[in-house]
């Protein structure tokens, strides 16, 4: 089946007044199959928001091509679009009310009246608003807006639902709920989410796959576990999840494993072909690689340290600490059913082990696999 | 202390009372003298009439001809109804230029954008009596006939950009993503205006024009100037009367003139009560 949204080589400048130009896409090119929930996640500034508006047509490419269910768009006016967008502030109608604002786009579309309050009665029902249908949007909470807005552009049904941010100015319980909901909404319309964030915890939580943007580049596109297991670079380990990041040198390379040596001395036998000898790496764990205590029957590194600070976080420790050679760690212990004794406690010694398979190399130079 | 307090407070008090009494009295006291029927020296009250609205409205006969000070009802009439042909034109015609170069300022990108607004600053700031000499002046050299047609013209200069500056302001609080929502949808350029931006900066508009309006209708300066002969305004007739010195009827003009702004001052406000 072909994508429902196909982008290729997409490249964006913007000029600003000192006569500077930004490069805010740079040869973005990225499909989207139908009924997929995909996440763009970046830094403030990495062209998130402009590749969305590049979709929905607001913004014009300097070159590249958008095809949406195979028909090209690129020279598409927003209005022609099959896409619609729930933008940031929502954009509400103030001087409509919620039925009309959800109506909108039948009403334009010169939809028969009673085909449009059917579809309006029906569409509140789903965002869970009926009964509210006449108020004005000023008497609506946050969360509340925030579905007329999802009923508003989903009542058309659109190819392609396209969110920018939409949950960043709601609160940490309703963001949540909001975030379930959602996802129920796309199973429920079956169409594809091209959904824009900077919290990597709800792209981890909410995408069938998320694509890394930095400087208007993709960095890395795939699934959650993916991009939090297999980084391909540093700012994308770095990005999405906590992670623990140890360099070093390759410094025997046969064709299935490497050995690499970190800054501490300690050496580590990887399961990993395709890496020359001498070349710089980067060793990932994640915090919840580490455990206690060394395990003699297994290889991998080993770490004295002393713990900084310590959390007690309901099922979990964290703990950020320091080894003796001065590197920082950052831990997530579960303490065994057996003993719930303490882990430790602030300036007390602890000893961190982390398996040779847990451990994830991320080469300085491209790694061709 | 205390005293010292209650002092300073009851010195802003009367403070306050004075400064109303000074902007209203003179007001107050022409409604007053309207209904005084002492035609000879009206701050002296000598019984309550409603003679000189009778005058106005043509109703009595020259019974007492010697309080007759009008030269006649009929140049009255004809001046309110210049002034109101003249305040509705130039209302529609302002409001309509006005509203569209402040859409086109605020939405549009070309050269100069900065030239051209400071340019419709430009006539609000401009002495009155500079802008009716130089209207007098241009019209004079293009051989336009003086008349009802030059006011309005003359009108329209200015009120434009009276308009221009109350909807550019209702603009800039306006959230332009409306629009980009408008068009997410489905919308084309027009739909949009219709249903989203105008809507959106109606009490704008709706504002700039009554500004106009109750303008056109008092302008005397600009319109001493351009107004032919047989195309006097209220403003410029009560002026004309008043040189031959001040008479009663003229209170109770002003005292109708002052409940017509009240009546458009409060529609307005009303419609802007109802908008928020
Ligand atoms: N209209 C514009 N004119 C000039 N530069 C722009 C314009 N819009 C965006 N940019 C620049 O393009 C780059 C990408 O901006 P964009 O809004 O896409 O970032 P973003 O990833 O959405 O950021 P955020 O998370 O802060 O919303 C930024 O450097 C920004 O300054
Ligand atoms: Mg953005």
């Amino acid at each position: 089946m072909s994508p429902i949204l196909n982008i290729t080589g997409a490249t964006k400048r913007f000029h600003t007044p000192d006569g500077k130009s930004v490069t805010a896409l740079d040869d973005v090119s990225l499909r989207v199959e139908q009924n997929e929930f995909v996440t763009l996640l970046g830094p403030s500034g990495c062209g998130k928001t402009t590749l969305l508006r590049a979709i929905s047509g607001f913004e014009g490419l300097e070159s590249g091509a958008i095809e949406i269910a195979g028909s090209p768009v690129t020279h598409l006016p927003a209005h022609k679009r099959p896409v619609n967008t729930v933008f940031q502030n929502y954009a509400l109608f103030p001087h409509m009310t919620i039925a009309k604002n959800i109506a909108y786009s039948l009403d334009v579309a010169d939809t028969p009246k009673k085909e449009i309050s059917e579809r309006v009665g029906k569409m509140l029902d789903i965002v869970g608003l009926a009964g509210f249908g006449d108020r004005k949007i000023n008497q609506l909470s946050g969360g509340q807006r925030q579905r007329v807005a999802l009923a508003r552009s989903l009542i058309a049904q659109p190819k392609i639902l396209l969110l920018d941010e939409p949950l960043s100015a709601l609160d940490k319980n309703l963001r949540h709920k909001m975030q379930q909901e959602l996802k129920s909404l796309q199973a429920e319309f079956g169409i594809a989410f091209v959904f824009v964030t900077h919290d990597q915890e709800e792209a981890l939580t909410m995408s069938d796959r998320i694509v890394v943007l930095s400087d208007g580049k993709i960095q890395q596109h795939g699934t959650p576990e993916d991009l939090y297991r297999r980084p391909k670079t540093e700012f994308v380990a770095r990005f999405v999840g906590e992670s623990n990041l140890f360099e070093g040198h390759v410094v025997e390379a046969s064709s299935q494993n490497a050995l690499v040596q970190i800054g501490n001395g300690q050496k580590v036998s990887i399961n990993k072909s395709g890496l020359r000898e001498g070349v710089k790496v980067k060793l990932l764990a994640r915090p919840e690689d580490l455990s206690v205590g060394h395990n003699a029957d297994r290889e991998g590194l080993k770490f004295k340290a002393k713990i900084d600070q310590l959390f007690f976080v309901g099922a979990d420790y964290q703990i950020l600490a320091t080894t003796h050679d001065g590197l920082a760690i950052k831990a997530t212990l579960r303490p065994s059913a057996q003993s719930r004794d303490p882990i430790g406690s602030p300036r007390s010694e602890i000893e961190f082990f982390i398996d040779k398979e847990a451990l994830h190399v991320i080469a300085a130079e491209a790694v061709h696999e | 202390m205390k005293i010292l307090k209650v002092l300073r407070s009851s010195a802003l008090s009367i403070y306050g009372y004075f400064f109303f009494a000074f902007v209203y009295a003179p007001i107050l006291l022409i409604v007053v003298f309207s209904f005084n029927s002492n035609p000879v020296n009206m701050m002296i009250w000598e019984s309550f009439t409603l003679d000189w609205y009778k005058t106005i409205f043509g109703m009595t006969n020259a019974s007492s001809e010697s309080a007759l000070y009008l030269d006649s009802t009929d140049q009255l009439y004809a001046a309110v109804q210049n002034s109101l042909v003249i305040a509705l034109t130039t209302t529609l015609i302002a409001t309509v230029f006005g509203t569209s170069i402040a859409l086109a300022v605020a939405r549009f990108k070309f050269k100069l954008k900065g030239f051209y607004r400071a340019l419709m600053f430009m006539p609000m700031i401009m002495p009155d009596i500079v802008l009716g000499i130089a209207l007098l002046i241009f019209f004079v050299s293009i051989g336009a006939q003086l008349s009802i047609y030059t006011i309005i013209i003359g009108h329209c200069t200015f009120l434009t950009s009276y308009v221009f500056i109350v909807v550019s302001a209702r603009i800039a609080d306006m959230d332009e993503t409306l629009e980009e929502a408008s068009a997410d949808l489905g919308a084309n350029g027009w739909t949009t205006f219709r249903r989203v931006t105008l809507p959106m900066i109606m009490p704008g508009v709706i504002g700039g024009a009554l500004l106009s309006f109750i303008i056109s209708m008092d302008d005397l300066v600009i319109t001493y100037f351009i107004a032919g002969v047989d195309s006097q305004t209220l403003p410029v007739f009560i002026y004309g009367m008043l040189r031959r010195g001040i008479k009663p009827e003229i209170n109770a003009i002003a005292t109708i003139m002052l409940l017509f702004s009240i009546i458009i001052a409060s529609i307005g406000l009303y419609m802007r009560s109802r908008r928020n």
